[in-house]
C-alpha cells in the first residue's frame, strides 16, 4: 500500500472515530471531558515542555 | 448513579425554581460538545435571561445565594459539585433568543436546556475568535446545523455579511 493510501486510510479511521464519538450520549461525552481535564491537569502537573524548549534548558 | 455534572446541574435548576436567576440554559464550550465530538473544556457555561439595557447587571445574587450553600468563587467561576460554572447573562438579543428557544434534554434523570445548534453556530460566528470559527467548520461538517434555519438566525442578528466572509475563508 502507497503512503498515500496509508494516509487516507488514517484520516477515514480518524473521521469515523470524530462521528462516533459526536453521537454519544451526553452524559458519556461530559465523562470524556472530565477525563480530558485530568490528562490536562496531570500534564501541567508534570511540566511538559516541548522537546525544544527542554533543550534549551 | 448521579454523576458530578448532574448534581451542578441540579444546583442551578434550583436556583431558576427559587428565583435566584430566570430561564437559563448550557452554552458555550459544554453546550458545542453536546452536539460534536468531545473536548477539552474547564468551564460549564449558564446563559441566564437578564435585562441587559442598562449596560450594568449584578451577579451579587448569585454569588452570595451560592456562597450560602457552600459554593466558592474562583475568578469569574463559582465552583459547583466540582465544576466552575460562569453565570452570563444575556448580554445581547441574539443570546437572548438562545435562551428563550433552548431545548430540553436529559442529563441522567436531571432534566436541562442546552441552547440550539443553530444559535451556538450563530454566536460563534459573531464572537468570531479562532477556535468559535474552528468549533463552527466542526458544526457544518458534523451536519447538526439546520442552514436554513441558521440564516434566518443571521438575517435577525445581522450578521449575514459576517457569514459570508465565514464561508469565503473556510469553504466548509
Amino acid at each position: 500500500m502507497s503512503k498515500e493510501a496509508d494516509i487516507s486510510e488514517l484520516l477515514r479511521k480518524k473521521e469515523e472515530r470524530r462521528r462516533r464519538l459526536a453521537k454519544l450520549p451526553f452524559e458519556e461525552k461530559v465523562a470524556i471531558v472530565r477525563r480530558l481535564q485530568e490528562v490536562g491537569r496531570a500534564a501541567q502537573a508534570s511540566r511538559w515542555l516541548p522537546l525544544s524548549r527542554k533543550r534549551d534548558r | 448513579m448521579t454523576t458530578t455534572v448532574e448534581k451542578t446541574l441540579e444546583v442551578i435548576n434550583r436556583m431558576e425554581s427559587e428565583g435566584v436567576i430566570k430561564r437559563y440554559a448550557i452554552g458555550g464550550a459544554m453546550a458545542a460538545i453536546f452536539y460534536i465530538e468531545p473536548f477539552t473544556t474547564y468551564d460549564l457555561d449558564i446563559f441566564f435571561a437578564a435585562d441587559v439595557s442598562g449596560g450594568l447587571i449584578s451577579l451579587a445574587p448569585i454569588y452570595e445565594h451560592l456562597a450560602r450553600e457552600g459554593y466558592t468563587a474562583e475568578g469569574e467561576s463559582v465552583n459547583v459539585e466540582g465544576w466552575p460554572v460562569q453565570f452570563l447573562p444575556t448580554y445581547n438579543p441574539l443570546v437572548a433568543e438562545a435562551v428563550e428557544q433552548a431545548v430540553e434534554v436529559e442529563f441522567g434523570r436531571t432534566t436541562t436546556r442546552v441552547v440550539k445548534a443553530e444559535h451556538l453556530a450563530a454566536i460563534m460566528l459573531q464572537t468570531g475568535r479562532p477556535k468559535d470559527h474552528a468549533r463552527l467548520v466542526g458544526f457544518l461538517e458534523e451536519g447538526v446545523v439546520d442552514r436554513e434555519f441558521l440564516e434566518e438566525v443571521l438575517a435577525r442578528h445581522d450578521l449575514i455579511g459576517k457569514w459570508r466572509e465565514f464561508l469565503g475563508r473556510f469553504h466548509p
